[in-house]
């Protein structure tokens, strides 16, 4: 009899604490800075010689991720424009210059997460549409670009040696140097207009915050 | 001096020639550095680790050559030494 009372107590008490574990749950934040420079952003535009192909390594920002609600994350990426990087020295002279990214008077470029849609789970891995603004150059345009996210729960200790977890947001899109005043209209026939970004960025939340 | 400029023609065609077969007869513009994507174990994620590195690009050769034939049109300036 004392027994069953007990089970019967323990029962109730875990299933409360679930209850109020999954009504109390909070969006986790992602700080996707990164010392070891993985994260990054390819960029690649089309040219008659040879595809000018490019990376980013300073990535910056917080992403908030719920896994119960991965339809309500939202967040900032930032990229540092002086991080550009193209294999030939002439190339990356030009390309940080005022004629076309002009990095000292436009240092930042960023993206706002501010809504997912067409939300698909598919165990730790979510694909989605992410609305919101991304600025280049100082032109702010909205934008819908597809996202993968996987959420690995606990990888952060495998990585940093730090409790917590990661989560690693992958997107391919495509942007038109016209439209954020890169040089528009000008050097067409030798970059293409299209400029294709690659983003592969990984956050950490470490649990002892 | 005409025999004089058509070697140093040859020298400089045949070198430029070696030293772009040495880069690996690379068809693309001149790189400083070479970037190489590696793969982050945990995360998955495909990242460039970047080294210095000098690639003899295709602009490069076309200098050359061009500096090359720059040097046989100059000996045609020269006459033949008979002796």
């Amino acid at each position: 009899m004392i027994n069953n009372n007990f089970s019967g107590w323990v029962l109730c008490v875990a299933f409360v604490a679930c209850f109020v574990s999954t009504i109390n749950s909070e969006p986790i934040e992602f700080d996707f800075k990164d010392p070891k420079k993985v994260n990054n952003a390819l960029f690649l535009l089309d040219a008659p010689l040879e595809s000018i192909s490019g990376t980013a390594t300073g990535i910056s920002g917080k992403i908030m991720f719920d896994p119960e609600k991965p339809a309500a994350t939202k967040g900032k990426i930032i990229l540092d424009a002086t991080s550009l990087h193209v294999d030939n020295s002439v190339m990356k002279k030009h390309m940080l210059d005022k004629g076309w990214m002009d990095v000292a008077n436009h240092p930042e470029i960023h993206f706002v997460a501010e809504s997912f849609t067409n939300v698909k789970v598919n165990g730790s891995k979510i694909q989605a549409k992410a609305v919101g603004e991304f600025s280049m150059k100082g032109v702010t345009k909205k934008v819908t670009v597809p996202v993968t996210l996987t959420f690995l729960k606990g990888m952060l200790a495998k990585r940093n040696r730090v409790p917590g977890d990661l989560l690693v947001l992958r997107s391919d899109f495509k942007v038109k140097r016209s439209d954020y005043n890169i040089n528009s209209g000008n050097n067409e026939e030798k970059v293409s207009d299209e400029i294709e970004i690659k983003l592969r960025v990984a956050g950490a939340a470490p649990t002892s915050k | 001096m005409r025999f004089g400029l058509r070697c140093t023609a040859l020298v400089i065609l045949v070198s430029s020639f070696v030293i772009w077969g040495l880069s690996g007869f690379h068809w693309g513009w001149t790189k400083t550095t070479v970037t190489e994507m590696k793969t982050d174990d945990i995360t998955g994620l495909e990242y460039p680790v970047t080294v210095n590195s000098f690639v003899f690009g295709i602009e490069m050769l076309g200098a050359f050559v061009i500096i090359a034939c720059i040097f046989i049109g100059v000996s045609f300036a020269f006459k033949k030494n008979i002796n």
